[in-house]
């Protein structure tokens, strides 16, 4: 009997009932909407940080913490025969890192040199442009960040200044070759990239590696010397960690988010209900019970939920689909700034969101359509009737 | 309490709070109505008829006294006891018409027979009868906002009376209408008593009504100084 009242009376009520779906079903969307492209933002970095950096793990020499730049003049060697096996069948890629300085434009900035093989195709990086560079003594890759720092561009020449193995300071002319546009800044911001080779050379450490990046899905080698492995989930932990950080944040938004919905229902829902008090007492004359004055105001806020349920399938899920296939464009490039954000965010949009969200919606509306029914519900019939609703 | 005694009211006493005060709207009131009349509460605004009208529909109580309304007393019934009363045996017709803005006419009269959880068939039957008494057939399908005064009391009216109460109240039913629409009205109502034998109470001070009248109470500072049952040849 309720359920065709309430429907009756949410269908007769066509504005009332459009606007009450429609900022119900606008609140469903925005929620989905932010925390997906949230989850994207996150899912990205992680994303990128293995497509760019990481691939299927490394062999990190014995010495060898990214995090300790002193470290690096000793943390080099041969590499071990199970591994030199790999780089010689590409499935892998050794990278020579060390401390130097560099001079654009008569300034002195300290950078991390990475030698890298640019034939390589584990890490997505250009790294093929610095080959055929013959009358180029050291040609140089540097990222978008890198370069806006140093005023520099493609063609530019710097000077580059190191510590051979010998201990003893080399300098020599760089020539940027290419600038990449990368979204991983630890790529990019303080680094610059040259052949391997050239690295080897100049550092006195011929045949000599820092670590290697192996290829996704290669599995791990047999005897690796004393060299340490370091699969994805090490390598990507301190972005699992910041990503870990940052859930009360995104909790934080979850919430805000959710409060600003509940509030645009709650209003909604308040107007619509002590509009109709004069209705409420025009029920109760005509004998509904309190309780189901109640109970078929929370079923029509129940059955708004669903229309709104409706509505953010359709038009709204098309919007969603659209930006989960298409991403969203974002209006500025914060590699530079040290924030691994693409260019173009993929929001996503998982089952546990959408499961969530409903259920928080659903919640938050039958909460406020029982709330203000049940005050109404409790007054005097003749003041009900008066449209007398206290507000 | 006599058989066909439908109404029966001792000592009824009704004050409501007025700042740190109280105001007596009824003062020692005592009513006996029987099944079938056609009575009218008869007074000047603030005469208590209204609020005598709303203790024995049960919308609201009496501050002291003893109310019995249909073999029922209703000093200590719940609200949900009242509810089912006013369900199964009442009837209401507002001066404001109160129908509800979003139903049309058809679907106004049904509602009470959907709260009594009548059948649709059976619903469909009564609400197509009801709409003949008042003479709306043509319009079953507007909404209130589509009628006019006399169409949106007359559909009121099929309202209060599809279930076939025992009891009709009605406050100030013609007060929004013209003088032909009331006599209309009057003139439905009349014969519904007589064909369905329901008893009615009207709250009014509408003259034009009188004559319809079988009994007149009037009401003044919340007591009845009058209480006049008119016969075939008083009318």
């Amino acid at each position: 009997m309720l359920f065709k009242i309430a429907l009756k009376n949410l269908l007769g009520a066509k504005l009332r009932t459009f606007l009450n779906v429609f900022v119900t079903a606008i609140s469903f969307f925005m929620i989905i909407f932010m925390t997906g492209l949230y989850d994207g933002m996150r899912q990205h970095a992680k994303q990128v940080t293995i497509d760019t950096e990481i691939a299927g793990g490394a062999y990190w020499h014995p010495l060898y913490d990214p995090m300790e730049p002193i470290l690096f003049e000793d943390s080099h060697s041969t590499l071990p025969q199970d591994i030199r096996s790999l780089v010689e069948k590409n499935k892998a890629v050794p990278i020579l890192v060390s401390q130097a300085a560099i001079y654009p434009n008569g300034r002195i900035m300290p950078v991390i040199m990475k030698g890298i093989d640019p034939g390589q195709n584990i890490v997505n990086m250009p790294t093929n442009t610095l080959n055929n560079n013959k009358d180029i003594n050291i040609p140089v890759l540097i990222g978008k960040g890198m370069a806006n720092n140093a005023k520099l561009n493609v063609g530019d020449s710097f000077t580059i200044r190191w510590l051979d193995s010998d201990g003893t300071y080399d300098a020599d002319e760089g020539t940027v070759v290419h600038i990449m546009d990368t979204e991983n800044f630890k790529l990019d911001i303080g680094h610059i990239w040259i052949p391997i080779k050239k690295a080897q050379e100049m550092l006195a450490m011929k045949d000599e590696v820092t670590y290697v990046s192996y290829a996704i899905g290669e599995k791990k080698v047999k005897k690796s010397d004393g060299w340490i492995h370091r699969d994805v989930n090490y390598l990507i932990q301190d972005i699992e960690a910041a990503i870990e950080a940052d859930k009360p944040s995104i909790q934080i938004m979850f919430t805000i988010l959710l409060s600003l919905a509940a509030m645009g229902i709650f209003n909604a829902q308040v107007l619509s209900i002590f509009r109709r008090g004069k209705e409420i007492g025009t029920l109760m004359a005509l004998g509904m019970t309190r309780a189901k004055v109640v109970g078929l105001f929370t079923l029509e806020g129940g059955i708004n939920a669903i229309l709104a349920s409706a509505l953010t399938v359709f038009p709204f899920g098309i919007i969603l689909w659209w930006t989960a296939k298409h991403g969203v464009p974002m209006p500025m490039d914060y590699t530079e700034m040290g924030f691994m954000i693409a260019k173009r965010l993929m929001p996503i949009y998982s089952f546990g969101l959408i499961i969530t969200t409903t259920i928080l919606v659903f919640s938050i509306v039958i909460i406020v359509s029982y709330l203000p029914s049940r005050r109404i519900a409790k007054m005097k019939p003749t003041d009900a009737l008066r449209g007398k609703t206290g507000i | 309490m006599e058989s066909n005694t439908v109404i029966s009211i001792q000592n009824l006493v009704k004050r409501f709070p007025v700042g740190g005060d109280f105001f007596t709207a009824l003062k020692n009131v005592d009513l006996k109505l029987h099944k079938g009349e056609f009575t009218g509460l008869i007074g000047p605004s603030g005469s208590g008829k209204t609020t005598l009208l709303n203790i024995i529909g049960g919308l609201d109580s009496a501050s002291e006294g003893t109310v019995r309304v249909l073999d029922q007393s209703l000093d200590n019934t719940t609200h949900n006891e009242r509810a089912k009363l006013r369900r199964k045996y009442m009837g209401f017709i507002f001066q404001s018409y109160n129908l509800l803005p979003v139903y049309t006419v058809f679907e106004n009269i049904e509602l009470p027979l959907i709260l009594n959880k009548i059948d649709q068939a059976n619903r469909i039957k009564r609400v197509n009868q009801a709409i003949e008494w008042v003479g709306l057939t043509n319009k079953r399908n507007s909404k209130p906002n589509m009628l006019s005064g006399g169409e949106c009391q007359r559909t009121a009216i099929a309202r209060a009376l599809v279930h076939e109460p025992v009891l009709v109240m009605a406050d100030e039913p013609t007060a929004n209408l013209d003088a032909e629409n009331s006599h209309n009205i009057m003139r439905i109502l009349t014969k519904l008593n007589n064909e369905l034998d329901t008893s009615f109470v009207f709250a009014t001070h509408d003259e034009k009504i009188m004559g319809y009248l079988k009994r007149i109470i009037r009401l003044e500072d919340g007591n009845i100084i009058n209480d006049k049952k008119i016969k075939k040849e008083d009318v």
